[in-house]
């Protein structure tokens, strides 16, 4: 029988914090899928903006602009954007991915499909390294 | 024969408050699980709460996380574990109510509304006759109601509206196997941006489940079934 | 939600598309030929009416894709119905603003 009197502690609420869906510890395959996919997206979402910002020097003429394309041919922003053809590989790769599991397709294959996304961005990064450096 | 360190997280409203990790040097032998080891702590320390019932992996009461990964302790063997420290800590996403317990009620809050009957038709036995008075076998339902898939969740882990794992994969199993149940009020209650579209294809669900029920699977088969239109 | 068409589908039917337009726009702005380098290669590109419609096309799909992925970020932190119809307005608001801008820049060099 429990006292009238008692007062049951409430329960300590889950943290709920925003960086929570970031864990790395005890992913699976499928877990480190979603961590790329979102923050290759990220970066992605924040090249478009920078990207639009670049390409408003076409609107200042052809002079302005060829002054642009010549600051962008240091070796460092070339590295980036390797880098940044890896996101692309990688989040348009895995987005297929998840396409084709939404559609019940492949889903017990997930982990494998997973690690050929990766593969086949590497590779495709790695030659695109080679044309572009 | 072996002794391992054991880091248990201890948390009390009030009393263990923030929490801490307690450590124990354990002598372990080759056929301890975590839970054993939880038994014999506790002879020395009555205050360390856990839940515990069947021992064997088919009630899924003693969800807990071992190292990091969501687990049943009554059937996680300490050596296959093959670490010299072993980390206790409750189940994520839920509210803690002491050291290893975690509040169950949000996960039922989501799970019970889908109606999902506690029984299917069985695959096993295909072959044998049942007795005339049987009509046909049935099982179970996969579904111990661990909630270790809503731990492993990294969208549970941010939002605490989205239905959650398990209980889409309840919605899925009504959908595939009714037993009278409404299917188009549990897809209605499925088809939002709470429901099957939140998930993020992560997998972690069925990465977890101690029991086949495939979560992640479960979400990916609601989707398709929404998208074909097929109970319209 | 609409019973079919809800905004994951856009999403991943978006991202279908810019598979295909992503890889043509950036082969041939960076790869095929060595690329539009110069200001007077991207006006001539332009100037043909196909290739300013894909690019239009282009410009609309990642600007939806990128901003519905935001939103879906932002909706993931569990916000309030309230709260998610007021980012999706300001999102809506920013893309279509975006979109504009893209818009009076083609038709400033073209």
């Amino acid at each position: 029988m429990v006292s009238e009197t008692y007062q049951r502690p409430e329960p300590r609420q889950p943290s709920r914090r925003f960086g929570d869906w970031f864990r790395l510890r005890g992913r699976s395959a499928g877990g480190w899928a979603f961590v790329l996919h979102r923050l290759t997206g990220l970066v992605l979402v924040f090249y478009l903006f920078l990207h639009f910002y670049f390409l408003s020097y076409l609107a200042r003429g052809p002079e302005a602009y060829a002054v642009m394309v010549a600051g962008m041919k240091s070796l460092w922003i070339t590295v980036l954007e390797v880098g940044l053809i890896a996101a692309v590989l990688f989040h348009g790769l895995n987005g297929l991915r998840l396409m084709l599991m939404s559609l019940n397709i492949g889903v017990e294959q997930h982990e494998a499909m997973f690690w050929g996304t990766v593969v086949l961005s590497a590779l495709l990064t790695a030659v695109a390294a080679v044309l572009m450096l | 024969m072996a002794t391992v360190t054991f880091k248990i997280y201890r948390y009390k409203p009030g009393e263990i408050d923030p929490p801490r990790y307690d450590t124990f040097q354990v002598e372990v032998e080759d056929h301890t699980t975590v839970l054993d080891v939880l038994e014999m702590l506790r002879l020395d320390d009555p205050t360390l709460t856990y839940r515990h019932s069947c021992h064997h992996g088919s009630c899924g009461t003693c969800g807990m996380l071992v190292n990091g990964k969501e687990v049943l302790a009554c059937v996680t063997n300490v050596l296959a574990l093959k670490t010299k420290t072993v980390v206790v800590e409750p189940l994520r996403n839920a509210p803690l109510v002491s050291d290893l317990v975690v509040d169950m009620t949000p996960f039922f809050e989501k799970y019970e509304p889908i109606g999902m009957p506690y029984v299917r038709a069985s695959e096993y036995l295909p072959h044998s006759q049942p007795p005339e008075e049987v009509g046909s076998y049935m099982r179970f339902e996969n579904c111990l109601e661990c909630a270790l898939c809503l731990s492993a969740c990294p969208v549970v882990a941010t939002d605490p509206d989205y239905l959650g794992p398990a209980a889409l994969a309840a919605a899925a199993r009504v959908v595939q196997e009714p037993r009278g149940q409404d299917v188009h009020g549990v897809l209605a209650l499925v088809d939002n941006e709470k429901g099957c579209w939140r998930c993020h294809a992560a997998m972690e669900c069925s990465a977890a489940c101690p029991n086949d029920v495939n979560p992640g699977g479960m979400i990916m088969f609601l989707r398709e079934t929404l998208l074909a239109g097929k109970h319209k | 939600m609409s019973r079919r068409l809800n905004t994951w589908v856009w999403q991943a039917l978006s991202g279908l598309l810019l598979v295909v337009l992503l890889a043509v726009h950036l082969i041939v702005n960076h790869f095929a030929a060595g690329g539009l380098l110069t200001y007077q290669q991207v006006v001539a590109y332009l100037s043909n009416p196909w290739v300013l419609g894909l690019e239009i096309l282009f410009l609309a799909t990642v600007i939806f894709h990128a901003l519905a992925g935001v939103r879906a970020l932002v909706l993931d932190t569990g916000v309030s119905a309230k709260t998610a119809r007021a980012v999706t307005a300001v999102l809506v608001v920013l893309g279509l603003l975006l979109f504009g801008y893209g818009v009076w820049l083609f038709a400033a060099i073209v």
